[in-house]
């Protein structure tokens, strides 16, 4: 094939007295694969969008350019067309899903390009067992897996995908780059936006770095070229000083949901003051429904949880965790009445969302709301910290500050539980607990 | 905040929370034959309308599960016990005919049966048989409607529940928490809109996989079986 599979010039391309995107080329041929990192907030998602013509849909998007992937151009061919050679991977998966059983969602694309779908192929992404499912009781990783199914089976030659694996657990994220290989050897390409395209290397991509919606870097695959924090600014374990007193106990905890077999079997957990435990488990294994338990949002089939002080969770999806309708107006609400201006300014700078204060938490980008929920939290001062992968979609300079908000936390005694897959939050960790089977085993 | 946390979880467990499985994997034909003849048995048990409540129970328990038999026993009892307890108190106040707590308990039941019944109704249509059925009239463009409401009514009621639950914890008023929980319903449909655009545009052109259980086939049947043989008694005169 001698045309290009995606071809663009962005001359500008955002939100109308927003953010935007300046001066991005790029060039992804058939067996090819495109990394594209940057900081959160650099207009990864916003370049993603505007290649697949999506960004026309959003509050007061705008573009000026030209985009041609393979061979037509998404903001003036028919739906039909487009979506006959496309795959595309929302950064927020549940938001992906319009199914309601696993079944029904993978079948549903083929339906519209006039396919016959064949459900047992299901057992490749992992999702056999889960066919008959409902899709709104999926785990957020079992969901990224069902995306992952019926977008490449559906024979799109060219995946748009926006952080794809990032509640995925490591297994997982190893057989899903497997299946990209396969989809470039079978001459498909991939677009993929990623805070570890390390994860990607071994398919010899090309990079795209942005900083601040402009390019910074494109060409061959080079890790120097990866943005990496400076090695300063960590919070030292030996900040941190531990007490004896216990402030969350769970004892032989079991939970099922109506009409299934349980997903937890006989969970105890002590967490005491000062402590970071890190609960991780394959995708479905019942992390988040643990955090839920020990929040006490769900109550257990079985056994009790004891818990001494305020408690709050932020989960997987951060929207649902907000109170105000402004990320100013959040963090004011957390701060509580006589708060300073200088605190909420001093929280917001932390987790870098100074310069979007003023900003509407509906029009904020995933990793934004995340950061937002995260500086609300802390600034509300809770006793006991639930968070359900506090660092998904986050870059490792943001990380690299919720690393250390989380340890200053727990270093003036609060409790903190972390359900997560990502393996840069893993050496904060006193106690790393995995759920195996429903069953808790901590070391 | 509880208590609007238990009523959605009702709803949930009443509507929601199966799939294509249980009574939903049985003919249509069957299922609207049962829900015509469940209508009807109203008429010859009018004076003992617990049994139309019982026999519905335990069509739905072995159709469904326990789970789902007590939400939505829980949830239609509520218009029973709003009707019941009106009519008994306004009658007791002198503002209409005074009624025994006997008759109070007949209007719980009737009104608790229709309630059921239309939970029942709305827990055995099959979202993709309604697809499958506007894809084949010609509607595929309308065909994806039915698998979107499913979808979309549990997963915004779910995000609900959560958002209450979190805001419960943050300390917040039940009422100030139904802004934001509100706000939170109306960008999911906005985010998914936008996510799955395209496939949205198109029409859905061909059957999505569906399969019938012999075991609820069997269930329905003997239901209809059931119901119609006492309705022919009714008819006669024999009951």
């Amino acid at each position: 094939m001698s045309q290009a599979a995606v071809k663009a010039k962005v001359s500008e391309a955002g939100y109308k007295g927003g953010f935007s995107i300046k001066d991005v080329f790029l060039q992804v041929d058939y067996g090819e694969a495109l990394v594209i990192t940057g900081r959160s907030g650099s207009g990864k998602s916003t370049l993603l969008k505007s290649l697949l013509g999506l960004i026309k849909l959003s509050r007061n998007g705008y573009f000026r350019g030209e985009v041609i992937v393979s061979g037509i151009n998404p903001y003036r061919e028919k739906p039909e067309k487009i979506f006959q050679i496309i795959g595309y991977i929302p950064q927020d998966p549940w938001y992906g899903v319009l199914g309601h059983t696993v079944e029904t969602e993978y079948c549903l694309s083929f339906s519209v390009l006039g396919l016959q779908c064949n459900p047992s192929r299901l057992s490749i992404y992992g999702l056999g067992r889960l066919r008959d499912h409902i899709t709104y009781g999926l785990s957020a990783g079992q969901i990224q897996r069902l995306l992952w199914a019926s977008n490449i089976d559906k024979g799109g030659k060219v995946l748009f995908m926006d952080e794809p694996g990032v509640y995925i657990d490591e297994q997982g994220k190893k057989e899903f780059v497997n299946l990209v290989k396969k989809h470039l050897e079978n001459g498909g390409s991939a677009i993929i936006v990623d805070h570890d395209p390390l994860l990607w290397a071994r398919l010899s991509p090309k990079l795209l770095v942005l900083e601040n919606g402009r390019p910074v870097y494109e060409g061959v695959f080079r890790e120097d070229k990866v943005p990496t924090p400076p090695k300063e600014g960590f919070a030292s374990e030996t900040m941190r000083s531990r007490g004896n007193d216990v402030l969350l106990v769970a004892d032989n905890i079991w939970y099922s949901y109506p009409g299934q077999k349980p997903v937890l079997k006989g969970i105890s957990i002590t967490v005491g003051k000062g402590e970071i435990i890190g609960i991780t488990g394959s995708n479905g294994a019942g992390k988040s429904t643990l955090l839920k338990i020990l929040a006490g949002i769900y109550k257990p089939s079985r056994g009790v949880v004891m818990r001494k002080g305020k408690t709050i969770l932020i989960p997987e999806n951060p929207l649902l965790y907000f109170s105000g309708a402004t990320i100013k107006e959040e963090l004011k609400l957390a701060c509580g009445r006589g708060c300073s201006e200088e605190k909420i300014t001093a929280a917001a700078e932390e987790f870098g969302i100074k310069r979007i204060l003023e900003k509407p938490l509906a029009e904020t980008s995933s990793g934004e709301r995340r950061r937002a929920a995260l500086a609300s939290a802390f600034l509300a001062g809770y006793d006991i910290f639930l968070f359900d992968e506090p660092s998904g979609g986050l870059d490792n300079y943001i990380v690299r500050k919720v690393i250390d908000s989380i340890l200053a936390t727990a270093s003036s005694g609060k409790a903190v539980v972390i359900a997560s897959h990502d393996k840069r939050l893993h050496s904060i960790y006193d106690k790393t607990c995995v759920i195996e089977g429903g069953v808790l085993k901590c070391k | 905040m509880q208590i609007i946390g238990a009523l959605v979880g009702l709803i949930y467990r009443s509507l929601f929370m199966s799939g294509e499985t249980g009574l939903r994997a049985a003919p249509s034909v069957l299922k609207i034959t049962i829900i015509i003849l469940s209508a009807l048995i109203y008429i010859p048990f009018y004076n003992e309308p617990y049994i139309p409540v019982l026999i519905l129970s335990i069509t739905g328990l072995l159709g469904f599960n326990r789970w789902w038999a007590g939400a939505s026993l829980a949830l239609s009892s509520i218009p029973g016990i709003w009707y019941g307890l009106t009519a008994y108190l306004f009658g007791f106040l002198g503002f209409a005919a005074h009624i025994s707590p006997i008759d109070a308990s007949m209007i719980y039941f009737r009104t608790t049966y229709i309630s059921f019944l239309v939970l029942f109704a709305g827990s055995i249509i099959s979202p993709v048989q309604l697809s499958n059925f506007l894809i084949k009239i010609g509607l595929g463009d309308k065909a994806i409607t039915p698998i979107i409401l499913w979808r979309t009514m549990p997963a915004g009621l779910h995000d609900m529940m959560e958002s209450l639950a979190i805001g419960a914890l943050k300390g917040e008023k039940a009422w100030k928490r139904l802004g934001p929980a509100t706000a939170s319903m109306i960008e999911y449909s906005r985010i998914v809109w936008e996510n799955n655009y395209y496939r949205l545009e198109l029409p859905l052109k061909t059957l999505l996989p569906y399969r019938s259980e012999k075991k609820y086939v069997v269930l329905l049947l003997a239901s209809i079986l059931f119901e119609a043989s006492i309705l022919v008694l009714y008819v006669l005169r024999i009951i």
